[in-house]
């Protein structure tokens, strides 16, 4: 048996708190070991320091006192709250809260897949980032020309055409 | 014939206030020793203590028959302890002076109060868990298996734990070594 272990289990050892076979074990470890013996009597002079270490009495009216508070606590949790707090008391003491939690997340992605769904088969929104769209001229686009260095209409249609409500879409 | 801890758990589980109470005069005491030894005064020790039973009586309906009585309050204190301890640390020595009920007692003299002192103002220097397992293993005299159920930590964490709270209070308390 090593010392390193014995050491380890000697408190218990004390207390009688070991199997028979080790606690036979540390004793004749015990026997023959000068340094773990040193260690035990440290250990026992350890609880000699401990005992008589006096304690003040429970104060006087300890129980009167808590069994007020607890009196107390009883009947304010047998007043029932509103609805919706006695609803939502019923929900959390049932094992339905682990279900709704689970059937709102699958929900929940449903959701998410069908409008993702949507988003990725219009072509509309697909042509956004097409690369084609980048090569267009944005004058063209816009109805700026005017910009340009050969404009093709005037100044003043072009304008006209910004702040009209079809935006220059429709000629 | 008096109904055991258990059979009176159950009673207060169905709402029965005087079953509680036959469990608070049956452990005040404990109760009340152990958050008096942690919190070092006499206000903290009784709200520790206070809100340790009403904990138990706001959860008796999840008590497991399983678990001893005793050891289930020394869990719940335990927790407390610690809470108590995040909030505020302990200053066990000054209360001891400052007491005059407690002084009253035969063992008032000044060698027993310095000793007491001394051992007080050592466990006060260790660490929280620490401080705990020493007080549930030298003043509540729980065996290990106890002690690791109430702090919730094995057997062999709780020699470790031990060990180093054993290694620290000798330094601590070389002088009394001595003698």
């Amino acid at each position: 048996m090593r010392c390193r272990y014995v050491k380890q289990k000697l408190d218990r050892y004390i207390q009688g708190d070991l199997p028979g076979s080790i606690s036979d074990k540390i004793q004749l470890h015990l026997h023959k070991c000068n340094n773990c013996a040193h260690t035990l009597s440290r250990i026992n002079k350890l609880d000699g320091i401990f005992e008589n270490t006096p304690l003040p009495p429970v104060p006087e009216d300890f129980s009167e006192r808590l069994m007020q508070r607890a009196r107390q606590m009883q009947c304010l949790q047998q007043v029932p709250g509103p609805v919706v707090v006695r609803l939502w008391e019923w929900f959390g003491r049932t094992s339905l809260k682990k279900s709704v939690a689970a059937a709102v997340l699958v929900v929940g992605l449903a959701i998410g897949t069908l409008m993702g769904w949507d988003t990725w088969q219009s072509p509309d929104v697909q042509s956004v980032g097409d690369s084609r769209m980048a090569q267009v001229e944005p004058t063209a686009i816009y109805n700026l020309d005017y910009l340009t260095s050969a404009p093709k209409g005037s100044p003043t249609d072009a304008y006209l055409m910004l702040v009209s409500a079809t935006n220059g879409r429709e000629r | 014939m008096s109904l055991t801890d258990e059979q009176l758990m159950v009673a207060v589980s169905n709402g029965n206030m005087e079953a509680f109470e036959q469990i608070v005069i049956r452990y005040q005491q404990l109760a009340w020793g152990m958050a008096y030894r942690y919190t070092g005064n006499y206000n903290d020790a009784e709200e520790v203590a206070q809100e340790a039973f009403l904990r138990i009586l706001d959860s008796a309906k999840n008590y497991h028959l399983s678990a001893k009585f005793s050891t289930y309050l020394y869990k719940v204190l335990t927790n407390l302890c610690i809470d108590h301890y995040r909030r505020k640390r302990p200053q066990l020595t000054d209360e001891f002076s400052d007491d005059k009920e407690f002084t009253e007692t035969p063992y008032s003299n000044l060698q027993m109060q310095e000793r007491n002192q001394a051992i007080q103002l050592a466990i006060d220097s260790l660490p929280d868990q620490q401080r705990l397992a020493v007080i549930l293993r030298y003043y509540e005299n729980l065996s290990y298996g106890q002690i690791a159920a109430a702090m919730d930590k094995s057997v062999k964490a709780t020699e470790r734990l031990l060990a180093r709270a054993r290694k620290k209070l000798e330094s601590s308390l070389r002088d009394s070594f001595k003698k």
